[in-house]
Formats: structure tokens, sequence, C-alpha cells
């Protein structure tokens, strides 16, 4: 136990057992650890010091219990021997109270935190010195001084003038900017801002290509609290509840196991074309064949095509002279014959461009239709303005025979001395020179075999039920109307008269009518707005081919031969026409016709003819016509499935129209940067119609999925403008599309199953299509209406501030009214 | 204060008194670099000092002096003034003066005090 150093005021003393007994200071007695303070009077230990000198503990302190100026020396027990002996002795006095009364820590008086807080000194924290910079402050004493002047120069006048900075050497300080290699300047403080935007990348510009906005909010009506309360509380209501509840349970636990309203083979149909539809195989028309003859095609383009309504495979094509506009000659160059060329379409994979049948005509047609009731019988119209007739029925076999698939006939038949030269076939009948159209023929149809016309117009009953009249339109104004029978005047000389003027080898089936053959009568259509006349291009009568035979359009006939319908045709040529009054009018044929004109009209008409003031029979004012199209018009067609909904392509756009409708069309295609050249409905799609473009395209589109652009587009289908459309089912699986273009090449595309797909529903939506299209057209037109009537009566000048009152008193009085009704409606239910 | 009594026309001498600011430039800022917590005592200095030598000339005219301190850095700094006074008696000058890293630009502006 080495003796730690002990402070200076305390000196370690070994006080023994029996000093301890002495002084009543016993170790662990009246002296521990807790209370190891003993106090011992100064006195008792010099006495002690003097009885037992040398034996006594206290000898060592001797000197300082006598230098000790207080009465008491404090003795502390050092029960661990801190200070190297068993007790210590305290040598000072301020060391004894120091450790008899060790300083408390002071109490947080309580008073000194009520008081306010004092302010404190300031501290310094250098922002004196700014101040100190930025403050003017005096470092001398101000200078002054005193001037003054002789008297006489006073208030004399001073002339100020510029002090030009230019000119003065010193004015104009300039400090030139250089490149600074070494600038080390680093820029503390930058002015910058930020602003945080949304991306934004939609526009809210509203398109106005056929997108319209609409909106409609609308808000409940609902019974008042009572109202409900009283329904709810009603015993009626609670026994019919009652009542109904357990038949309606019963009958939605057996819907669960069986859905009776549910036509499974309807299903099953449709399911199975739309995952076909959906799988989109091949969604654009293919090509399939190009017909095109080089020596006889150059230089003309095709004017008119159509498939041969029975024989499949087989289509006939009609080529003009392509002439520029400003000439007037139509006269065809000699050694190329005008012809209509009959095509079979073959096997792909050894195509036959060539013609199976020729038909001459003398000169170009320029429109041509079959009959619909005899379709060896082929009626066209001629650049000359004459109308021409063809029977074919000597070639419809050799036509059969050239069918793909079909086994070349060893034998050949009739006039043909050679299979390989192509029979030409001439025709049968041309109109009267005299009374032919000025103007080339645009157009050519076959009345219905519904009715006939009479020669004053007049529409009467058809006895024999086959179309034996054709109605011919041309740009010179006329639209002429022609019956193919023997006429009532002409008496059998006229017929002997001039056998010899057929030509040799056409056949007789229209030899009383060649070279003599008169229109019954013809009409031209005054212009509504202004004097002249609608010069048509196309027409559309009223359809000929829809009626109670067809099943349903995507049935299609087979071809039959041609022996089993001869029993049903009559011979034409022994048709002769009945007397006009044996025949019944009748009154509610619809012989409105519409017209498509060379200014892009379209004219809504029919031709009935009335006696005006000069006796002559002239026909009617037209009853509506619009100008939609801005340039010629190119086709008019009634849709197959819809007897009054009429497509008529033109100019830059094509336009949709219900008969009937007044005011405009009700779908108008936006208008497209080419020309539109041709169109046509689809024969099996109630909503697709087929456009041709100046540039050699083809469209297709479905006016149910959107009318603002095609649905499908193949572009270059033709390598120049096309000029005709013609589309034909063939068969269940197979359509083709027949288009012709500028250059004389027909190409044949076939139609993909997506675009010639029918299903049943298609009528009916499209129908509704249509419908609900008219419907907004009429409010639409029936609130322009309305509006144009109100002005009139705005513009009174009189009273206009109580006009304005009145009406906004009767609105309130009315809606009022309707309030009152609308409850007396809703309260009225039992 | 001194008082000044003549019947000449004074007019303001230009050298005299660029010579004199000039030698207050070079008292204040003379050998140092660019500061740029000094730099407003500078100024301060520059100004008052040429003030206080050009009103010690004793001459009845109104001073107003201006000091421009911009640093080196590569930028380009021109500065120009116009007044308009009688040309006869007024007058300025500019003083330029320029060390390794700043520049100094002070004009002085002498109007007469016209009695």
């Amino acid at each position: 136990m080495t003796s730690t150093g002990h402070p200076d005021d305390v000196i370690p003393l070994i006080v023994t057992s029996c000093t301890q007994e002495l002084f009543g200071c016993l170790a662990d007695d009246h002296v521990t650890e807790e209370n190891p303070y003993k106090l011992l009077k100064k006195d008792d230990i010099l006495q002690d010091i003097k009885t037992r000198a040398a034996v006594s503990d206290f000898t060592p302190v001797k000197k300082i219990v006598l230098d000790y100026p207080e009465e008491e020396l404090l003795l502390v027990y050092d029960r661990d021997y801190t200070y190297g002996n068993n007790f210590y002795l305290v040598l000072t006095p301020e060391a004894k109270s120091r450790l008899l009364n060790p300083p408390q820590p002071e109490q947080p008086e309580e008073n000194e935190v009520k008081e306010s807080c004092q302010p404190k000194p300031w501290i310094s924290l250098g922002s004196e010195q700014e101040i100190d910079n930025e403050s003017v402050k005096e470092t001398r004493p101000k200078l002054r001084y005193k001037f003054s002047r002789v008297l006489r120069k006073f208030g004399e006048p001073v002339c100020l003038s510029d002090h030009n900075p230019a000119r003065a050497k010193n004015s104009y300080v300039e400090c030139a900017p250089y490149q600074d290699s070494r600038s080390s300047i680093k820029q503390m403080e930058r002015d910058c801002g930020t602003q945080a935007v949304l991306r934004v990348q939609s526009s809210t510009q509203t398109q106005r290509i056929f997108k319209r906005n609409i909106f409609t909010q609308y808000v409940p009506r609902e019974l008042s609290d009572e109202d409900k309360e009283n329904v709810l509380q009603s015993e009626s209501l609670k026994d019919f509840c009652n009542s109904v509840t357990p038949r309606v349970l019963q009958a939605l636990q057996q819907e669960e196991l069986n859905n009776v309203f549910s036509d499974d083979c309807a299903d099953l149909r449709t399911e199975a074309e739309d995952s076909e539809w959906s799988a989109k195989t091949s969604v654009g028309l293919t090509l399939y064949q190009i017909l095109r003859d080089q020596k006889d095609t150059k230089d003309k383009k095709i004017s008119c095509i159509n498939w041969h309504p029975t024989i499949y495979g087989v289509l006939a094509v009609a080529l003009t002279e392509k002439k520029d506009e400003q000439s007037d000659q139509s006269t065809t160059s000699p050694g190329r014959p005008s012809l209509i060329r009959f095509h079979c379409l073959s096997d792909p994979c050894d195509p036959c461009s060539d013609a199976q049948l020729l038909l001459e005509s003398p000169d170009d047609i320029s429109a041509f239709e079959f009959c619909p009731s005899d379709p060896n019988l082929i009626a066209g119209g001629c650049v000359n303005g004459q109308v021409v007739l063809w029977d074919i029925s000597a070639h419809v076999t050799h036509l059969q025979e050239q069918q793909p698939g079909s086994e070349k006939a060893s034998v050949n038949t009739g006039t043909l001395d050679d299979q390989k030269k192509t029979p030409v076939v001439r025709c049968c009948a041309l109109s009267a020179l005299e009374s032919r159209h000025n103007a080339p023929i645009s157009d050519i149809h076959w009345l219905p075999p519904t009715f006939e016309v009479s020669r004053t117009g007049l529409a009467v009953e058809n006895r024999l039920n086959i179309s034996v009249q054709v109605v011919s339109c041309s740009s010179d104004g006329f639209l002429m109307f022609w019956d193919v029978r023997v006429p009532k005047q002409s008496s059998q000389s006229a017929a002997d008269r001039k056998p010899q003027s057929t030509a040799h080898g056409a056949p007789n089936t229209f030899k009383h009518l060649d070279r003599t053959w008169k229109p019954l009568f013809g009409v031209s259509f005054r212009r509504m707005d202004s004097g002249g006349e609608y010069t048509p291009l196309k027409f559309s009568l009223v359809h000929d081919t829809c009626g109670g035979d067809n099943t349903g359009p995507a049935t299609v006939e087979s071809p039959v031969g041609n022996g089993s319908k001869t029993e049903l045709i009559p011979d034409y040529s022994r048709l002769r026409a009945p007397s006009a009054n044996t025949l019944q009018t009748l009154e509610d044929v619809n012989i409105k016709l519409c017209m498509g004109t060379e200014n892009g009209e379209i004219v809504f008409t029919d031709w009935k003819m009335e006696k005006d003031d000069s006796g002559q029979l002239r026909s009617t004012k037209p009853l509506h016509s619009f100008n939609i199209h801005q340039l010629c018009v190119n086709a008019v067609q009634r849709s197959p499935f819809f007897q009054n909904i009429i497509l008529t392509i033109g100019g830059y756009n094509f336009a949709i129209w219900r008969e009937g409708m007044m005011y405009a069309p009700i779908v108008l295609s936006p208008r497209s940067e080419e020309l539109y050249t041709a169109g046509c409905w689809s024969p099996t799609q109630p909503a697709t119609i087929f456009t041709g473009r100046e540039d050699g395209s083809i469209e297709a589109w479905n006016l149910e999925e959107k009318t603002s652009k095609p649905s499908y587009v193949h572009s270059q289908a033709t390598e120049a403008k096309v000029t005709f459309i013609k589309p034909w089912p063939a068969s269940p699986k197979q359509h083709f599309l027949a288009v012709g273009d500028d250059v004389g090449t027909v190409s044949i595309l076939q139609i993909p199953k997506a675009l010639y797909r029918f299903s049943g529903n298609e009528i009916l939506s499209v129908g509704k299509y249509f419908e609900r299209e008219e419907n907004r057209l009429k409010t639409f037109f029936s609130r322009e209406q309305e509006e144009a009537a109100d002005p009139r009566k705005k513009t009174e000048p009189e009273k206009p501030a109580k006009s304005n009152e009145d009406n906004e008193e009767e609105s309130m009085k009315e809606y009022r009214d309707h309030l009152m009704m609308e409850e007396n409606i809703l309260k009225a239910q039992p | 204060m001194e008082d000044y009594n003549s019947g000449e026309e004074v007019v303001f001498n230009a050298d005299e008194a660029s010579a004199s600011v000039k030698e207050c430039i070079e008292g204040v800022i003379g050998g140092s670099d660019y500061n740029q917590g000094k730099v407003n005592q500078w100024t301060a200095s520059v100004v008052e000092h040429s003030l206080t030598n050009l009103v010690k000339q004793g001459r009845p005219f109104k001073y107003i002096v201006n000091c421009t301190i911009m640093q080196k850095s590569g930028a380009g700094l021109h500065t120009a003034n116009s007044c308009y006074w009688d040309t006869a008696t007024d007058g300025s000058c500019t003083v330029r003066w320029e060390n390794r890293t700043m520049y100094c630009v002070v004009s002085v502006f002498a109007v007469a005090v016209a009695l």
C-alpha cells in the first residue's frame, strides 16, 4: 500500500485502538464510513500528547495541533486507507469547514426565472464593419470657401449648351473585352428561374373532319322523397313483391341452367366468321388477272365493264378512244373497229387474255348493259349518240366452253371456221341516225321488267314481265326512252322493205328496228336555279335486280345452260308493242330517277311529262338538285340492299343519299386529295363501297366503321386512272372486282373475304345507320328552318324589348306547363 | 475657410485635374490586386481624396467625382457622359487607370458657381 499523495490540508495519521477508545472514535463504531468525522478538542489532544509523550499517536502532529487556530480539530476516519493510514487529520479550519459543510448545489431560485429577461449586452459578429463601410463619415472637417464677384458681372445671361462626349477627348472611356485565359472568377451568385411544366403532347384542337363534339349531360328525374316513401310503404307494392318473388327466383335459377333465348346455330356461324376475320389473313385485294390486248387497246380507255349475269367468269369490256377535251371529232381511226370484247377468266397460271368474242359497232361504245331478262341481249350507247343492240345467243355456247376448267369442245359450232379465230358479232340494230343523241351517250340502262313506259311518259303495266325498254342519257341534256319491240304503227311492209339492210351475218332478232329505231320519247330537264338544262352523265332508275326472287345476295345462282330458261324468255323478235291504251297505268310505280350531271349536280326528278303553255309535252321541273361534287359525276348507283339509298361519286368526294330526303346527303365523304373516277357498291356487303381514284388506286370504304377515311386502300391497282369498277360475286368463295383503267387494261382483282363476307345483321345495322343519319339531318334542318323563320319576326324595329320579355314569360309558362304535365303523367301510373 | 477674390474668368483646367486624380488613385490602390472585400473602401477613398484635392485648389467650382473599379476578367466596359452646361466655364475630365488585375475609371465634372 503505497501512500498516494494526500492533499496539503490533511495529514494521514495512525490512530491506535486505545487512542480511539480514549477519544471516542472507535473505528466502525463511533466513526463509520458514512459518518467519518470526529471533532476533537485541541486541548484534549495536547493533553494526550503530554501524558503519553512518544506513545501518543498525535506526537508527529504536535506542532500542527499547537498552531491550529481553532478549538476543535477534525479527525476523519479513512476506512479505505486512501491517504495511507486509517485516519487523517484535517490541518486547516477551512478544509475542516469544507469537509463538514460540503457546498450544497445551489437550488435554482424560482424568483429569478419570473423576472423579465435582462437585455443582454450586444455581441459583435462583424456586421458593424459592413455598416461602417457603407456609412459615410466625414474624415476631415468640411472646407469652406467664399467667392465673390464684381457686381456688374451679376445677372449676366448665361449660355448653356451641350457637351458632346464624342468630341471631347476624355468623356468616353473604353475597356475593351478580351479573352482572359487565366480567369478564375467563380460566379458566386446567379439569377435564374425555373418553372415546372407538365409535358403536354395532346392538342385540344377540334378535328373538323366528321368528328363532332357532342356533349350530353342529364340527370335522372326522381320522385320526391315523400313520394318514394309512400310508394315503398304502399300495400299493393308489398303484395306484388310477395306474390312475384318466388316465381322470379325460380326463373333466374332456370336461366342459369339453360338460356332459352340463345340461338345456337347463329352463334356458331358468327363466331366462326369473326374468328376467321380477326385472323386478318390477306385483307388486301389481290390481283387475279390482267386482261390487255396490246394492239387493239392502244390509246384506248375502258369506258364500261359488265360481267355476264349467268355465265361464270365472262366479262364484257368496252373501250373508247381517248380524245382531247377540246376536239369534237368523234371519228374512229380507220382500221380499228370499235368493239366490245368478251373475256373469260382463265386459270391465273395459264393466262389467256385474248378476247373470246367481239361485238362490233359503228362507233366506240361508251356504255352498255346486259338485258336483265335475257342475258343474250346487250344494249349499248355509242360515242356518236346512237343506240346499238346485239344478240349473242348464237355464241353463248362458245363462251361457255371457254370457261376455265371446262374442256375445249372439239366440235366447232356454227359460224366459226377456226377455233382460234375470235368470233365477231355484228350489231343487230342501230338507232336511226336522225333521232340519235347529239352527244356521246354517257349512260344506258334497261328498264326493270316490272313496268314499262308509254309514249307519253306514263308508267304502265308490263304484261310480259320482261325488260323491253331502254333508257339512254347523254351530255346533250336528253334522256331518251327506247322500246325494243316492233312498234305498233309500223306495218309489215316496213319490215319487209328493208330486209337487205341488215348487216351480213347479224342475227335477225331486231331486224325490225334496224336503222329506223326511234325513241319513244325524250326528256330534258330544266335547271332549277338558272336557265338551260342539266347535262346528265349517269343516272339511276328504280332498282331492277332486287326483288322477291333473291333469297339473299350471298347466294349465287348456279350458272345455267342456255337451254333451261328458254321457255321463260320470249322471243324478242316476235314481241309487239301493245297499244298504249290497252295497258293499265301504274300509279304507284316509282318513276323517279337520280341523275348526276357534268357539273357535279345531283338531280332528283321524275320523267313525268306535262303539257306546258304551248301544248307540247315537256318534263316537269326537277324535284331537287344539289351540287355536291364540283366536277363530273362518275357514278350513280342504288344500293343493292336498300331501294332508296343512292351512292353518287364525283369530283373529290362521294355522297350517299336517301331518296326523299330533300335536304342533303345523309353521308358525305370528306374531301380527298385525289379525284374519284369510279365507284360502286359491294354486292354482298351493305356498307361497303369500292371507289377508284385518279392515281389508279382502289379504296374500300366501310360506312359502318368510319366515314372519314377508307378502311382499305389498294394503291396502284392499275397504272393509270381508274375508269370503271364492277364487282361480281362469282361463287360463294370467290368474288372478283373488275377494274378498268385509262390505258385499256382490265385488272381482275380478287376481293378478300373480309370485304365480301356477308352476315345477316349487317343489313339491319346499316339500315339503322342510314336512318340515324337521316334523322340527324332532319332535326338539323328543321331547326335551321325555325331559325330562318324567327329572324323575320325579330327584325321588326318596334317594341323589341317587350318582345324579349314576352318571349321569356311565354317560355317560362311553357316550361311550367311542361313540368305539370310531366308530374301528371308520372303520377298517373298506378 | 479661404476667400477668393478675383475678377478674371476662371476656366476649368482639365489636365491639372487629371494629374491630381491620377496621384490619388495611385495612392489608394497603387500596388494592390483586386480584392472584392476592399473595393468599396477603395472607391470611397479615391473619390474622397480626389475631391479634397480639387477643392483645395480653391476655384469657384462645384465638383462631381465618379469612380468605377472593375476587375479584369475579359469583360468589356464602356462608359460615356454628356452634359448640358456653359461650355465656356465648365468642364470635365475622365481618368482611366489600370493595373494587372483591375481597371479604375474616375470622372470629374466641374461646374462653375454662377453668381
